[in-house]
């Protein structure tokens, strides 16, 4: 039964890949061996821009900036927002900030930051920053609702 | 005295931008006075550059956003609810979403130009990928989350499995999905904004903002900005009345 289970589980992919391997046999772009080629030779260097492996170390790289940035300034934020004073002046503005998509800022960021890691790494930094903001001004809303239950429990 | 205090850091914002794009900076191509951007936002039935006005260039992506969207939930929310309520469901599809699903709706431009060629199919079809992941995991989990003695209960008073899945797991599973579609229509929302920055596009909002950067245009650009964000937040809030008018027995349950 439960061998069974687990190749229910895995029989939409490997119908796709036969379907693909199939097709492609009969010249399908892209084809499935092409694709597998680049994966199996990962340091290989493709068109002159570097192999798989350095643009993702350069990828995670730019990743490892702007996420610790954005989840320092976060949840040093988010746990701010617990108080009703700091949410009160910042909500407003991070909340109608929030709701412009963070790829609508690269054209102003070009003209900036111009082309190169600045634009990259403060892309990464929006992308990550507001839900670690929601999330803990979230926890701290949350928080703050129990502590004023509990006080007023106890007449505090 | 609060709300005062709730609008002193944009009117601050906005001082702060007039006094260094004055006196420090003195670039309009750098930093525009705010005049000049709210000049744009006062006009948004003045043609940009050739490129439609501001109020049509919206039209269009939220034009292409609704078809996108619309096509997301018509297949998530089914899925969903055969993949939470059937287990042999769940089990075929699960593999191809959990392969499928970290892969960013970004990542999918090379690949959807190759198969739609630039065009309207290829940013619907960036949306739909962006919206579907969020739109079918909630509704997974709503259904899961029904209450055991819910369904029993149905069954207790002889309801039959049809029923219930009409009577009790889809009302049931309802505010969770509601909250999948409002989280899809914001990743909607930034998608298409991203798929009209594409080469070949020549209308919508994105391809306003991109095309005002390669004319050096900044204060277009920063009004391009604050209408993508308003209407963001316009339909979030729109998403969380009816969340708020029609699942309120949620916080009671």
């Amino acid at each position: 039964m439960r061998i069974r289970r687990e190749v229910i589980k895995f029989a939409l992919p490997l119908f796709f890949f036969s379907f693909w391997a199939v097709v492609s046999l009969k010249g399908f772009k892209p084809s499935l061996f092409d694709v597998l080629l680049v994966l199996v030779h990962p340091t290989k260097d493709i068109f002159g821009i570097g192999s798989l492996v350095s643009c993702m170390v350069v990828s995670l790289k730019e990743i490892g900036i702007g996420y610790s940035v954005a989840a320092f300034a976060g949840v040093i934020l988010g746990i701010l927002f617990y108080y009703k004073t700091f949410d009160d002046f910042f909500g407003s503005t991070i909340n109608t900030l929030r709701h412009i998509p963070d790829v609508a800022w690269i054209p102003l960021l070009l003209v900036w930051a111009g082309i190169g890691i600045k634009s990259i790494v403060t892309v990464i930094f929006l992308e990550s920053f507001f839900p670690y903001r929601d999330k803990y001004g979230v926890w701290s809303e949350e928080y703050a609702t129990a502590l004023n239950r509990i006080w007023r429990v106890f007449r505090c | 005295m609060r709300r005062l205090f709730k609008i002193l850091l944009p009117v601050l914002i906005i001082i702060g931008w007039e006094a260094i794009s004055v006196f420090l900076i003195r670039n309009e191509f750098i930093l525009p006075r705010v005049e000049s951007i709210v000049f744009v936002l006062m006009h948004p039935l003045q043609d940009i550059l050739g490129c439609g006005s501001l109020v049509k260039s919206a039209i269009i992506s939220i034009e292409r956003v609704l078809i996108g969207f619309c096509i997301a939930t018509l297949v998530a929310v089914p899925l969903g609810i055969g993949m939470g309520w059937s287990e042999k469901t769940h089990d075929f599809f699960y593999s191809a979403v959990e392969l499928l699903r970290p892969v960013p709706p970004l990542a999918w431009v090379p690949l959807a130009l190759a198969w739609f060629k630039i065009g309207l199919t290829s940013i619907v079809f960036i949306i739909f990928i962006g919206a579907f992941f969020p739109i079918l995991l909630d509704t997974i989990h709503g259904v899961n989350g029904i209450r055991r003695t819910w369904v029993e209960s149905a069954y207790t008073l002889g309801a039959n499995e049809r029923l219930i899945l009409y009577k009790v797991v889809i009302p049931g599973a309802a505010p969770t999905i509601w909250t999948g579609l409002r989280v899809g229509f914001g990743i909607a929302w930034m998608c298409v904004v991203a798929a009209e920055m594409l080469p070949g596009i020549t209308s919508g909002l994105g391809y306003l903002i991109m095309y005002s950067y390669n004319w050096g245009m900044v204060d277009t650009i920063i009004a391009g900005m604050l209408t993508i964000g308003l209407i963001g937040l316009a339909m979030d809030f729109v998403f969380r009345a009816v969340e708020t008018k029609e699942f309120k027995w949620r916080g009671l349950v």
